[in-house]
């Protein structure tokens, strides 16, 4: 099957697992959250680490999480170390600032956003595509996003130059809050992807 | 006298989130939170709670593994499962095992605490 | 006679088969028009279009074969092979030969057409075969000498100059073939080429046989592992495509299918070819890539219908849409007779019996998860009788849904609500049935034959968004041709353009998404709306046919049918519901929210209308198809009339509707032959005046805004439209007087009326009966116009103007009596404010001068029975003139809506009684307009 074919599922894929993704992130938080970027591109590997840099400068708070099943895939979730607080405070129904610190919540905040987002992802997979898909428990990770941003493409880059990316950008409206999103097809995640073009 | 109730899940701010509110209505006693599904298990032997809620994706034993274990120890176990997977073939592996109910992640807070008064043959409405 | 008849089991492939060798047909008979030409220049056909001959008549002959049609497989076979011969060198090719083939040709497409209508082979064959043969076998006399220069070798390419030795020997590592075992490998290759085109033959005409699969994959093996040894690269590589297309068979223990047969020969003619260019050049220098291809395309079609099957074997029960449900009302009196026994079983042991209502939260996505539930925990507690709705309808609706249970078990009401607590499940009522209506329930009723899983005779919903229509008689008889009844639809297949189908997956893509933004617009209605119950209810309706329809576009796409009506009928549905969602949205005022659901809706619109154009577009076939055949029907006719005559063909890219292109073949036909036959004259008369001894007929189609044109030109004697006007005098068709007062257009139409035929005497073409009336008629069906542009001496020129589509059309939008009506806007020539007092009478006719010409004016319900013009005292009356091709009528109309683009929905037989109207169209605002038929209101004023 042609190439066009795969990227064309691939974009079909990513609209829906963001817009899914959005969905609930907008319920978990309680706030409206807007889609701000959703692309899908072949990413050059170096490139791409300098846009995050250039982007997202300081140290963020982020999930790692591994989508297994018939079709592979990588995730990747993370907020700024400040506006993880904020997104604590949000989900627990705590008042603006209560959060101060990275502490146990914040991280198992953006671990539980992690989680949520993957599975509602699969979950996509399981009722738009009939494809089998479960997350992994999230590896969380507190450092700056260039450096997460490297661990997540570690297992690619050493294999390609190039990567096929679905990147997405969320921001919570009310509080102003930027989240990042990515998923990154294993490398057979795309001669799975050919397979099932054409079916639902 | 008070319902006691185990939380499972490997994140703290869902278990957080839980106890409050099953603790906020006075009727049920949170004792013991744990992170994994093999802590799971060891703490239900110990301590023979009224009822477990069960997150499925976690490290070292998932909560359907856990579910199953349970059971076989005790099958007349309460277990809710408190889940972002809202995929048939999981829930039914679940509720085929003998899981008692489901929710589905992400929820309003006050759906756990209906759940799980509704496994304890409380209606929402005729709770005191 | 029994021996015409067909199998039932291989019926369902007649269709199929009839198109595709229609098709291949044409291709035989276009080439032999070029081969005779080639003749006539001296020359000899080329090699590679004598075997696209060949290919064709195998083509035909395997499937013909497969389905059991002894006289197409005889009539091909010999035609196959005097092609293969003519194709191979081993005999010339002479007119003889042409007319042989063309004659078979002919009687294949009488086969054909006896095949399609009577389902039997009704006949005879021996003329046309014995022809062949006496081309074949002269009957001793040796063949004949050619007549041009000594034929070229046929078959493969020129062979490549001589490739020098060191080369070979150095490269025979990397990319050359090892010389070592070359000519073993070449001699065992051909043997294993000889005997896989036995067995793939074997295959077409053993329809079951499983075992020479086996065979087949056995000899394919050992070619690749040959040819892999001597490193012939391009040999392995389209052995192992072939390998793994026969290994699917081999290992699933199946025949290979005709199509598969087809490409599996493909492969082998290119193996065969290699080998060739191996004995003659000791190199391979052969393009595999259009053959693999191919290969490949099958190979992916083959895991494509595996999984397609696997996936539809669940849905296989339930084609049709499901219903969502909500408020189901369940009749407990109707239960299939099985259930009722189980009643009857569980009060005999002492158990009482509930009925149970509950609704299933609309945010629960598998709302048939929560029914499995509550059956499982009833069934812990005693046992769940019956259960309604099915799985399948409660999974299709997004709002909340109502479940209702028989439950039969000796716990208390209470107990039942406790059992049942669960989340996203809210327990309506719990209800123990009294024994009175236990009575009814169990009710001794004569056994109805009642299928065990449609529980549908006790379950009723209430109609959906479908009764938010106003009219409800007006919608009643727009259901009607849905409905079963009636004569058998026949499903004719289209082909398929790749791209099309690439466009119909994009859509289908697109339609996914677009209902998961419908579904969070749903989720976010029942959250902060739950007012809204009307826009949410058409949005879940909408939400439903969205699904449904982009799975059924998904399996019809991949599944390779080509089947597209029921897609069709979908998106229509889909439109209206749109359409009326529009509205409501419209009405309501609110938030936020009805503008993104505004948004989508609008999205969504374009999204069904692109695909509306896309599903109509796969119907859309190149008028090329019909034109081709008419290159020899010229050729034929001028050859009995002995007049020099070419068919010229302009714009046979041009796309229609295929039924359309279909229904043309007739019309277009009769036309022609017209042409040729009294149009064009003889050579004489054309030498007389000036004219090319070659007479011209021209056949061009091209588009004209949302019709399509086509027009048959030629360079004849023309038309005298006083002479057309006399005979019909004479044969009384109309009286002197009428003559005397028609314009010209009018005499030139009169050969459209009835038992009108200009034949001096019937030359036994175009005299036989079928005359321009009905011509005219067949192109009226389309909602086409026939016009007439001669002039005498030089040519004639009738131009046909047809609408692209059936079922849309733009028109425009009127009100008259209140009533709101929809003229085909192609039927619309103008439209005019005329001043109340220029409006006179002239015999009792209202009339209006415009630009010179007098402009009859009708109120619509003298015409026909449609309610009166609103009697309005104004200055000026809104006129719109019509036309019919010929005619023109201005219909007074109290107002003008618009222009719109609108489906047509024909009426069933039952209502096309009424004169004038021909079908009926649901607006954006869900009012019903009424579509007029302009031909038929000019004809009445008249």
């Amino acid at each position: 099957m042609a190439g066009k074919d795969v990227h064309y599922v691939l974009r079909l894929v990513a609209k829906l697992s963001i817009d899914k993704a959005s969905q609930v992130l907008s319920k978990m938080v309680r706030a409206g959250s807007k889609i701000e970027l959703e692309k899908v591109y072949l990413a050059d590997i170096s490139k791409a680490t300098e846009n995050v840099m250039a982007s997202d400068r300081g140290a963020v708070v982020g999930a790692f999480v591994d989508l297994v099943g018939d079709i592979p895939f990588k995730f990747l979730f993370y907020v700024d170390s400040q506006d993880s607080m904020m997104l604590t405070d949000l989900i627990l129904r705590r008042p603006d600032g209560a959060t101060k610190a990275i502490d146990v919540y914040t991280m198992s905040a953006v671990q539980e956003l992690g989680n949520i987002l993957s599975s509602a992802i699969t979950n996509v997979f399981a009722s738009d595509f009939q494809v089998a898909m479960k997350p992994t428990p999230p590896k969380m990770v507190h450092d700056y996003a260039s450096t997460v941003f490297q661990e997540f493409l570690m297992d690619a880059a050493t294999e390609q130059n190039e990567i096929l990316m679905i990147e997405s950008t969320f921001r919570v409206v009310k509080v102003d809050i930027k989240c990042r999103m990515f998923l990154l097809p294993k490398n057979d995640a795309q001669k799975t992807l050919a397979n099932i073009i054409g079916l639902n | 006298m008070a319902k006691r109730i185990i939380t499972v899940d490997d994140a703290p701010i869902i278990r957080l989130m839980i106890k409050d509110v099953l603790i906020e209505c006075g009727k049920y006693d949170v004792v013991a939170e744990c992170s994994n599904g093999r802590e799971a298990v060891e703490k239900y032997k110990e301590l023979r709670p009224d009822l477990v809620t069960m997150d499925i994706i976690m490290p070292e034993m998932d909560g359907i593994k856990a579910l199953e274990e349970i059971l076989k120890f005790d099958p007349s176990a309460k277990v809710v499962m408190v889940t972002a997977i809202d995929q048939r073939e999981s829930l039914m592996k679940a509720i085929r095992l003998g899981a008692t109910d489901y929710i589905v992640k992400p929820f309003e807070a006050d759906r756990v605490m209906s759940a799980v008064q509704k496994a304890f043959g409380e209606s929402p409405e005729t709770a005191p | 006679m029994s021996d015409d008849m067909i199998q039932d089991d291989v019926m369902e492939m007649l269709p199929e088969f009839l198109q595709e060798s229609e098709e291949h047909l044409q291709v035989l008979n276009e080439k032999m028009l070029d081969a005779e030409k080639a003749i006539k220049a001296g020359a000899q056909m080329d090699a590679k279009e004598l075997n696209t001959m060949f290919r064709s008549a195998h083509t035909i002959k395997g499937t013909a074969s497969f389905i059991g049609l002894k006289k197409v497989v005889g009539l091909t076979h010999k035609a196959e092979t005097l092609l293969q011969k003519l194709r191979d060198g081993e005999m010339q090719l002479t007119a003889a030969a042409v007319e042989a083939l063309f004659a078979s040709f002919d009687k294949l497409n009488s086969l054909l057409k006896v095949l399609r209508e009577t389902k039997t082979e009704g006949v005879e064959i021996s003329d046309e075969v014995h022809k062949i043969e006496m081309v074949l076998n002269p009957g001793g006399v040796p063949v004949a000498a050619p007549v041009a220069a000594p034929p070229k070798p046929a078959a493969p390419p020129p062979p490549p100059p001589p490739p020098k030795k060191e080369e070979a020997a150095t490269s025979a590592d990397e990319a050359g073939v090892n010389e070592k075992y070359l000519e073993q490998f070449v001699t065992e290759v051909e043997q294993n080429i000889d005997d896989l085109n036995n067995l793939l033959l074997k295959t077409e005409q053993e329809e079951g046989n499983t075992q020479v699969v086996h065979d087949i994959f056995r000899i394919m093996h050992t070619i690749k592992g040959s040819s892999g040894i001597v490193n012939a690269k391009p040999i392995a590589e389209v052995a192992h495509k072939m390998e793994n297309i026969l290994q699917f068979f081999r290992a699933q223990n199946r025949p290979i299918p005709p199509d598969m047969a087809s490409v599996l020969f493909k492969g082998l003619d290119a193996i065969k070819s290699m080998i060739v260019q191996l004995r003659k050049t000791r190199m391979i220098d052969f393009d595999v890539t259009t053959v693999c291809k191919a290969l490949d395309k099958s190979s992916i079609k083959i895991v494509l219908e595996m999984k397609v099957a696997a996936a539809g074997a669940a849905k296989a029960a339930a084609p049709k849409a499901v219903t969502p449900v909500q408020d189901v009302v369940v009749d407990w009196t109707q239960l299939p007779a099985d259930k009722r026994a189980m009643v009857k079983a569980e009060v005999a042991q002492g158990k009482d019996i509930f009925v149970i209502e509950a609704t299933v939260a609309a945010k629960e996505n598998i709302k048939s998860m929560r029914l499995m539930m509550v059956e499982g925990r009833l069934d812990k507690n005693g046992k769940a009788i019956v259960s309604f709705p099915t799985a399948e309808a409660l999974d299709a609706t997004k709002i909340e849904a109502m479940i209702c249970v028989l439950f039969a078990s000796n716990v208390n009401e209470g107990n039942v609500r406790e059992i049942l607590a669960m989340d996203g499940l809210v327990i309506k009522t719990v209800e123990k049935v009294d024994a009175a209506f236990l009575a009814t329930i169990i009710g001794d009723k004569p056994m109805e034959k009642v299928n065990m899983t449609d529980l549908s005779a006790a379950q009723t919903s209430r109609p959906e968004a479908a009764a938010a229509v106003k009219d409800e008689p007006a919608a009643a008889a727009i259901k009607a041709p849905d409905a079963k009844g009636g004569a058998p639809i026949e499903i004719s297949t289209v082909k398929i353009d790749a791209r099309k189908l690439d466009k119909l997956m994009n859509l289908s893509g697109e339609l996914v998404i677009i209902r998961s933004q419908y579904a969070r617009l749903v989720g976010l209605f029942n959250n902060d709306l739950l007012r809204q119950k009307d826009v949410v209810r058409v949005v879940d309706h909408s939400t439903t046919l969205l699904t449904d329809l982009q799975k059924e576009l998904t399996a019809t796409v991949a599944g390779g049918k080509n089947d597209l009506s029921r897609v069709q009928k979908m998106v229509e549905e889909l439109k209206t519901s749109i359409q009326m969602l529009f509205t409501q949205v419209n009405q309501e005022d609110i938030v936020d929210n009805i503008h993104k659901l505004a948004e989508t809706t609008g999205s969504l619109e374009k999204t069904a209308s692109d695909l509306q154009a896309g599903v109509m577009q796969t119907r859309m076939v190149p008028v090329e198809g019909v034109f081709t055949r008419f290159k020899r029907i010229v050729r034929d006719i001028s050859k009995d009339l002995d007049k020099d005559v070419v068919l010229h063909i302009e714009g046979a890219e041009t796309e229609l509707d295929k039924k359309i292109v279909d229904g043309l073949g007739d019309p277009l036909t009769h036309m022609i032959r017209n042409a040729v036959d009294h149009g064009i004259e003889d050579r004489a008369t054309r030498e007389k005046n000036g004219k090319p001894a070659i007479g011209m007929v021209v056949l061009k189609a091209s588009h004209k805004g949302n019709s399509m044109c086509i027009e048959i030109r030629d360079d004849g004697k023309g038309m005298d439209a006083d002479k057309i006007a006399a005979s019909a005098v004479k044969k009384g068709v109309i009286t002197e007087e009428q003559a005397l007062k028609m314009t010209e257009k009018e005499k030139l139409n009169l050969i459209f009326l009835p038992g009108f035929s200009m034949a001096a005497k019937v030359t036994g073409l175009s005299g036989r009966g079928v005359g321009m009336d009905v011509v005219k008629s067949m192109i009226t069906s389309f909602n086409g116009v026939v016009d007439i542009d001669t002039k005498v001496g030089v040519g004639s020129k009738f131009i046909l103007k047809i609408p692209l589509t059936l079922a849309i059309i733009q028109a425009l939008l009127v009100i008259i009596g209140g009533e709101v009506y929809a003229l085909p806007i192609d039927a619309v020539t103008e439209i005019i404010k005329v001043p109340t007092k220029d409006i006179y009478s002239v015999d009792g006719n209202s009339t209006v001068k415009l630009r010179n010409h007098a402009l009859s004016l009708v109120e619509l319900e003298k015409v026909i029975k449609v309610k009166a013009n609103a009697s309005q005292e104004e200055e000026y009356k809104r006129v719109v003139i019509i036309t019919d091709g010929e005619n023109r009528l201005g219909v007074l109309v109290d107002s003008l809506v618009g222009k719109d683009e609108i489906v047509i929905k024909s009426f069933t037989r039952h209502f096309s009684r009424v004169k004038g109207v021909i079908g009926a169209s649901i607006l954006a605002d869900g009012n019903v307009a009424l579509i007029l038929d302009p031909g038929t209101i000019i004809k009445e004023s008249r």
